[in-house]
């Protein structure tokens, strides 16, 4: 009988790479502008893993709304968190939506398109 | 006995079977009664010995409810030590007020609270409550 030993597992579960992908940027209104540092994402069968980094250029206003990786599009609502890392240090919320976007308000909240801030989150989801 | 060496290709059609899985928690308010709840989603996933799970629960009416909302998890956490409010998921208010909140548990039975960030929590009729999180079991 073959057997998967607790070490051999680990090896085989590291062939599952974190992928990176270029999710589209904007704010409910206004012109928001941002430098893109980097989104990663892991699948696990069913289970998404997420992270995301990126710095804003140019006010926003509302939500900020990141787009999920393509052919990844999440089948139920979740959400996670991250953090305002420049200027107040505000907790972000996260909240994933089924139209594929992932939503993004401080926790008071407030919008956190806000030209100088830096916005780091991350979180899972379901997917098909 | 030999050992396995899956493909990566293999490796993610054996972890494509693992399934997200429905429960039904018991919501209620930590004090007070007669607040009433439309649970819109209760999913849990199990990976080894951790559960991530996914929550949407809408306030449907208040009753005399005051304090956290409590809800009832799928699994009981490894953690049993009482009093340190462990921190198990994040979420948001998100129809009405966008409040950001956290999910926390204390130690005692397999039960969950939610509160805003400022740790106060607002019983009012249609805020629905966007809830993920995970723990060890």
């Amino acid at each position: 009988m073959a057997r998967l030993s607790h070490t051999k597992l680990i090896n085989q579960l590291t062939k599952i790479p974190w992928t990176s992908w270029t999710p589209t940027i904007t704010s409910d209104s206004g012109a928001l502008a941002h430098t893109f540092i980097y989104a990663e994402y892991l699948k696990v069968g069913k289970l998404v893993f997420y992270t995301v980094a990126f710095d804003i250029s140019a006010n926003g206003s509302g939500n900020i709304a990141v787009t999920t990786p393509s052919g990844l599009t999440p089948i139920t609502n979740s959400c996670g968190v991250g953090r305002e890392y420049k200027v107040i240090g505000h907790s972000i919320s996260s909240l994933v939506l089924t139209s594929g976007s992932i939503l993004l308000l401080t926790y008071l909240p407030a919008t956190p398109a806000v030209n100088g801030y830096g916005v780091i989150f991350n979180g899972f989801y379901r997917v098909a | 006995m030999a050992d396995i060496n899956y493909t990566r290709a293999e490796l993610e059609t054996a972890l494509n079977k693992l399934t997200w899985t429905t429960w039904t928690p018991t919501v209620s308010s930590a004090t007070g009664s007669g607040a009433t709840f439309d649970v819109q989603l209760a999913e849990y996933f199990r990976l080894g010995d951790t559960i991530y799970f996914n929550l949407v629960i809408k306030i449907t009416a208040i009753g005399t409810a005051s304090g956290a909302m409590t809800v009832t998890l799928p699994f009981a956490p490894a953690e049993t030590t009482t009093g340190l409010s462990i921190i198990l998921g994040t979420g948001r208010e998100g129809d009405l007020t966008g409040v950001q909140t956290m999910f926390s548990y204390n130690g005692t039975a397999a039960v969950g609270t939610v509160i805003n960030a400022d740790s106060s929590f607002t019983w009012t009729v249609n805020h629905r409550h966007f809830i993920s999180g995970s723990y060890s079991i």
